[in-house]
């Protein structure tokens, strides 16, 4: 008979709730972003969405991604409405913490991850399609690779890929999405022409900020227990963030002549989005490298992918995102040490061989798959009501336009 | 990886050091501003 263990309940709790914390804290990393006349309706992105996704989960989003499996591929309607979710551990997740407690530590996940789409098409997007993409994505894109990576039988899980806290699940998943929305969407009036700079870079670090504290939970959390192995990836984690910052704010400094706030905060972010899928599997030296790895390639996916490319991706969502949570799924499977994580493998600088390919195979089939469901949504939802607001309704912007109301009265 | 740890290390550390430092304050704002939004510097 399973029994409840007060610490371990007591850790995953309080990091459910550091994990909320990270979604308001996107709202104001993304809505000092953008130019002032948008910002309301950023913020509300991300706020909306925690209100929405957390009844969802309650109500068919939980039992589609954790539920008895099908297949391999999703989770059965047992637990509908939460029915069976209570106060007695499901041993299969996790025995010494309430089912409840692990629901509403998961339903965090799938609040932030659909929440850090709406970076790549802030500005021009209408509220209503938002609301029914998200609402959409999140059942049929989310839950199912949720379910493949972290369910019980999910295939990939049992194909033995590794995603600690959601490299694949949330990060990959919702760069690739956002890379998708932004092409299906369009460049914004103006983009390459007008100035569209930062209305308020005092609220994107704080955001950082909150997002760095909150993420504490997001990956020490995903140990489930308080133990050492929450105390690694705690570390881990700080380490991470820490070298991103630098790094990227180096990297601006040698290439524009500037230490950015910017830089780093976003770097910082790009180093929390790598060492998430890594950070029960990683040693904290490891984390160094693939903070370094993180400020690195993500600085130069946000140059090529505005610069090159010309892809408006608002807020450099799948440059952060997206090709942070690659770096870190491919790290895992570079740097992951059985000595940190028994339950895991050895990756290939630690002498295993068969790690690597499993997180490509991952990787590939993440991306694909979340393009491929989100660019279907995305068409359908365009053919339907419209994704775009008017051109008026852009310039003039979405606060008043989309919500009636207006951030500052100056 | 503790070496590789401490070599990733002192390459920032001399990235500052060899860093410039920093433009004229009165270019600041013009050199931020930049037709595209987004994270790092403006681009040129």
């Amino acid at each position: 008979m399973p029994e409840i263990d007060s610490g371990d309940t007591a850790w995953v709790l309080a990091s459910a709730a550091l994990v909320m914390l990270m979604t308001p804290a996107l709202g104001f990393f993304y809505g000092g972003l953008v130019r002032r006349k948008n910002v309301l309706a950023t913020i509300m992105h991300s706020f909306f969405i925690l209100a929405l996704i957390s009844v969802q989960w309650a109500l068919w989003g939980y039992t589609l991604a954790f539920g008895p499996d099908k297949g391999g591929i999703i989770g059965g309607l047992d637990w509908l409405g939460l029915k069976g979710v209570g106060a007695e551990p499901n041993p299969d997740y996790a025995a010494t913490i309430p089912h409840s407690a692990f629901m509403i530590f998961q339903c965090m996940f799938a609040v932030i991850t659909p929440a850090l789409i709406t970076g790549a098409f802030a500005e021009r997007k209408r509220f209503k399609a938002f609301v029914i993409f998200s609402l959409a994505w999140a059942t049929l894109v989310y839950a199912p690779i949720a379910h493949w990576v972290w369910g019980v039988g999910g295939w990939l899980r049992d194909f033995g890929a590794l995603d600690f806290a959601g490299g694949t699940v949330v990060h990959i998943s919702s760069g690739v999405t956002a890379l998708v929305a932004a092409i299906v969407l369009g460049r914004r009036v103006g983009f390459g022409q007008e100035s569209m700079e930062p209305h308020n870079l005092t609220y994107t670090v704080l955001g950082a900020g909150l997002l760095w504290f909150g993420w504490f939970g997001f990956n020490a959390g995903s140990a489930l227990g308080a133990n050492g192995l929450a105390a690694n990836a705690f570390v881990v984690t700080n380490i991470a963030a820490a070298m991103g910052a630098l790094t990227w704010m180096t990297v601006s400094w040698i290439r524009h002549g500037h230490p950015s706030v910017l830089g780093a905060a976003a770097g910082a972010v790009a180093g929390l989005v790598a060492i998430t899928p890594a950070a029960g599997f990683v040693s904290p030296s490891s984390a160094i490298v693939i903070g370094f790895g993180a400020g690195v390639f993500c600085f130069f996916a946000v140059d090529a992918l505005k610069g090159i490319f010309k892809i408006d991706d608002a807020l450099d969502v799948f440059a952060v995102h997206g090709v942070g949570g690659i770096w870190g799924s491919l790290a895992t499977g570079l740097f992951a040490e059985k000595a940190v994580n028994a339950a895991g493998a050895d990756g290939l600088f630690v002498g295993g061989a068969g790690l690597l390919g499993k997180q490509i195979v991952a990787v590939a089939v993440v991306v694909v798959f979340a393009a491929a469901v989100s660019w279907l949504i995305l068409k359908a939802i365009d053919l339907t009501i419209g994704l775009r607001v008017p051109e008026q309704e852009e310039v003039l912007g979405l606060d008043t336009t989309q919500h009636g109301e207006l951030a500052y009265q100056l | 990886m503790i070496a590789i740890a401490f070599v990733a290390f002192a390459v920032l550390v001399v990235a500052w050091l060899v860093a410039p430092t920093g433009k004229p304050a009165a270019k600041a704002h013009a050199a931020a501003s930049n037709t595209t939004l987004g994270m790092g510097d403006a681009a040129a």
